[in-house]
């Protein structure tokens, strides 16, 4: 099991680096399954991953995405820079576009696990 | 003298002060005779001293660390969730301590030195957080004062004047004048400090004016003028902090100022708060034209009675918009089964928007949450998610709008139950978008009777309404506004009123003592339209509910309501001092303009369905 994803993602993450060499901005983003993900919840994580990466272009890459080569490369953000909730207030420039009556909470919980799962940017982009 | 560390010299020093005193008072218990009632007189005393340093810093306290404050001065003994911002997060349970409790603690019977003293040492650790590190880099800048002053600004008008946190009525004017006064020193020295981001000097006026207006009011809160004191300087004082904000790019890192909107003027402006997400998963939709199509869908879903399980029941059914979207005939409505009723009334939908938890048991933290279990709950609409999408989606009307939406929500590839309930909340909850004559008067734009002033006076003071039904949005969300107040006031059954209602309320959701029979306080605006009243129903006009108040509750009935929070003691109203809170009440009834129902629903390909329609609901 964990080969066969193993496989999917490298041959993914192939495809993704193909796509940025042929000039597309990175719409596909790969993840990796968090440990200890049963193969029966596969397909609902690659969903709330998928969402996730929408609404990270919706609410999110506005300010944080870097442009390389006219490609938008979502930023390899630290644990510890990807809290909870008290992400909508700790930074003052937050606030405003972080508010529940624009992100719920189940929106923002996709958000994370897209970040905290995807494959990271190889060119180090981290914020 | 050295001006560029002043003013933090002059908070530190406040701090040291305020600890020193406690540990005086510590020493005072420690050596009293707890059988001596002179003696006793003397700790009383000196705890009212201990509480006018406390209001001396509670413009810093109040913002700067809110969980520790509930440590110096916390107004009941257990609290649960009320300060809670992550209302995702599971209810938890916090032990208040400090000088409310103190007080109130002496004047119990069994009390003893040593649980005494350890209210005032669990206030003395709080106090020990306010000169760490991590509070004194959030003073580094001058960000943190003018913060700090908006909610200062906004406990004028919603709690410092009414007995809220005071629990000796007389001593709440005197450590009101005593906070003022203090704050006009922080002031000062803060200006002195900060020359480039100052307060002005018409801000420094009109707080002159705030103190010779005090002085020249009685002590009595029943008869301080708060209708003046809150319309005619707190908020014209909050408006020139809000413009201070705007123009030194005032930043905030805290989550006190997360639902407070940074660009509204008036404390009586409903933008104020932000509160729930009415557009649901159209939240990020702002073209004005893709609304007005929501809200249209929004509208036909409203009252079609294809959301419910047999096609004959609407969202309109219980909730009517000629009523104030609740249901004036029936104390409950019926049930799903047309035999039973609900054991709730129909709350008003009008206002929903600025709840912090939805129901009055607050089960639900979104209102989309609220309206997937009407639609879905068996003795409601007794419909199914997955059936009720299909339905929907028969209609060519609805299918065709809802597909042009799907390029707003790129996040969802189909149509989802999400986007029907979204379209309906955000229909209905533009009608909480009006302001009420009393708004007016406050914002200076409309007189208003001496009835109704004298109404908010009683309000604020004797009626003890305001320590519930917080100004401004008169429910159970005080500033900052994250978070919710949940009341036990022993309401009895309907049926029979010489017992208890059995709805435990809160308790469902969180199972603890303190919660069995409390309920999420309301809003009382437009009350004159929404009877009838309480959770359960039971009294059908103004006059019974603030006799029910008056009597002291349940437990001023002669019900057994061992953990009731409202006082059981009488009121002592007046018939004109009723009238006048009437009067009141209704200056809070809102301009809603309603519209009438749609005159036919979208047609379904499924013939059978189309055999439903607006006016054949129960």
């Amino acid at each position: 099991m964990r080969a066969s994803s193993r496989i999917i993602v490298t041959l993914t993450l192939f495809s993704s680096v193909f796509f940025s060499l042929d000039g597309f901005s990175q719409k596909k983003i790969m993840w990796t399954f968090p440990p200890g993900l049963v193969k029966a919840d596969q397909k609902g994580f690659i969903k709330e991953f998928k969402e996730g990466h929408e609404l990270y272009k919706m609410n999110c890459a506005k300010c944080h995405s870097k442009d390389i080569d006219g490609v938008s490369i979502v930023p390899n953000f630290s644990i510890p820079q990807l809290m909870d909730y008290e992400l909508r207030f700790s930074y003052p420039d937050h606030q405003d576009p972080m508010r529940e009556v624009l992100i719920s909470k189940e929106e923002l919980d996709k958000v994370l696990l897209f970040l905290q799962n995807k494959v990271p940017n190889e060119h180090g982009v981290t914020k | 003298m050295d001006e560029t560390f002043a003013y933090i010299n002059y908070y530190q020093n406040s701090i040291q002060n305020f600890l020193a005193q406690q540990e005086d008072l510590v020493a005072t218990v420690a050596k009293s005779d707890f059988n001596s009632s002179t003696q006793k007189e003397l700790i009383k005393d000196q705890i009212f001293n201990v509480r006018m340093n406390l209001k001396a810093n509670d413009f810093w306290f109040r913002y700067l660390e809110p969980v520790s404050y509930k440590k110096i001065n916390g107004p009941l003994p257990i609290e649960w969730e009320t300060e809670v911002f992550e209302k995702f997060e599971k209810p938890y349970r916090r032990e208040g301590a400090g000088f409310t409790l103190a007080l109130g603690y002496l004047e119990e019977e069994n009390c003893s030195k040593d649980s005494l003293i350890e209210l005032i040492q669990a206030s003395i650790s709080a106090t020990n957080v306010f000169v760490s590190d991590s509070i004194k880099s959030k003073m580094e800048t001058y960000d943190h004062f003018y913060l700090c002053n908006r909610l200062f600004l906004l406990n004028l008008a919603s709690i410092y004047t009414t007995g809220f946190e005071c629990p000796e009525e007389s001593r709440v004017i005197p450590e009101l004048k005593h906070m003022i006064n203090a704050v006009s020193i922080i002031y000062d020295v803060y200006n002195k400090n900060y020359p480039e981001t100052k307060l002005s000097n018409k801000y420094l006026t009109l707080y002159t004016e705030l103190k010779l207006f005090l002085d020249s009011q009685p002590e009595e809160p029943s008869k301080f003028d708060h209708y003046t004191f809150i319309r005619k300087f707190v908020n014209p004082l909050f408006s020139m902090n809000q413009d201070f904000i705007a123009e030194y790019k005032v930043k905030s890192r805290s989550f006190v100022d997360y639902t407070i909107n940074k660009n509204c003027k008036s404390i009586f402006d409903k933008s104020i708060y932000y509160g729930q997400n009415s557009k649901g998963i159209f939240a990020s939709v702002t073209n004005q034209e893709v609304l007005d199509e929501i809200d249209q869908i929004g509208k036909l879903l409203f009252y079609d009675p294809i959301l419910s399980g047999n096609n004959q029941r609407s969202c309109a059914s219980c909730h009517k918009s000629e009523n104030y979207f609740t249901d004036n005939t029936v104390t409950a409505s019926i049930q799903f089964n047309q035999s039973d009723l609900l054991n709730r009334n129909t709350p008003s939908l009008i206002n929903s928007t600025f709840n912090h938890l939805i129901m009055m048991d607050g089960i639900h933290l979104t209102l989309q949450e609220q309206a997937r279990a009407v639609i879905c709950n068996p003795i409601e609409m007794g419909g199914d998610e997955k059936e009720v999408l299909e339905k929907v989606l028969s209609c060519r009307e609805y299918k065709t709008a809802f597909k042009n939406f799907l390029k707003y929500t790129p996040h969802k590839k189909e149509v989802t139950f999400e986007h029907i309930i979204s379209a309906l909340t955000f229909y209905y909850s533009k009608f909480s978008l009006y302001d009420a004559p009393f708004d007016h008067a406050m914002n200076n734009k409309q007189q208003i009777s001496l009835s109704v002033q004298n109404g908010f006076n009683l309000f604020m003071s004797k009626a003890q309404c305001a320590t519930c039904h917080f100004v401004p949005q008169f429910n159970g969300v005080k500033p900052p506004f994250v978070s919710s107040e949940f009341e036990v006031l022993g309401v009895p059954n309907h049926s029979d009123p010489t017992s208890l209602d059995a709805d435990s309320g809160r308790y469902n959701v969180n199972p603890a003592s303190e919660m069995l029979f409390a309920f999420r306080t309301g809003s009382i605006r437009n009350a004159e339209y929404t009877q009838p009243y309480m959770h359960n129903g039971i009294y059908k006009n103004l006059e019974e509910v603030i006799d029910f108040y008056n009597v002291g509750g349940g437990v001023g009935k002669g019900l057994n309501v061992s953990n009731q929070t409202l006082s059981g003691d009488s009121l002592h109203l007046t018939d004109t001092e009723k009238s006048d809170l009437i009067a009141f009440i209704k200056s809070l009834n809102e301009e809603i303009v309603f519209e009438l129902p749609p005159t036919k629903l979208p047609l379904s390909k499924v013939k059978a369905l189309n055999k439903r329609s607006v006016k054949n609901i129960y």
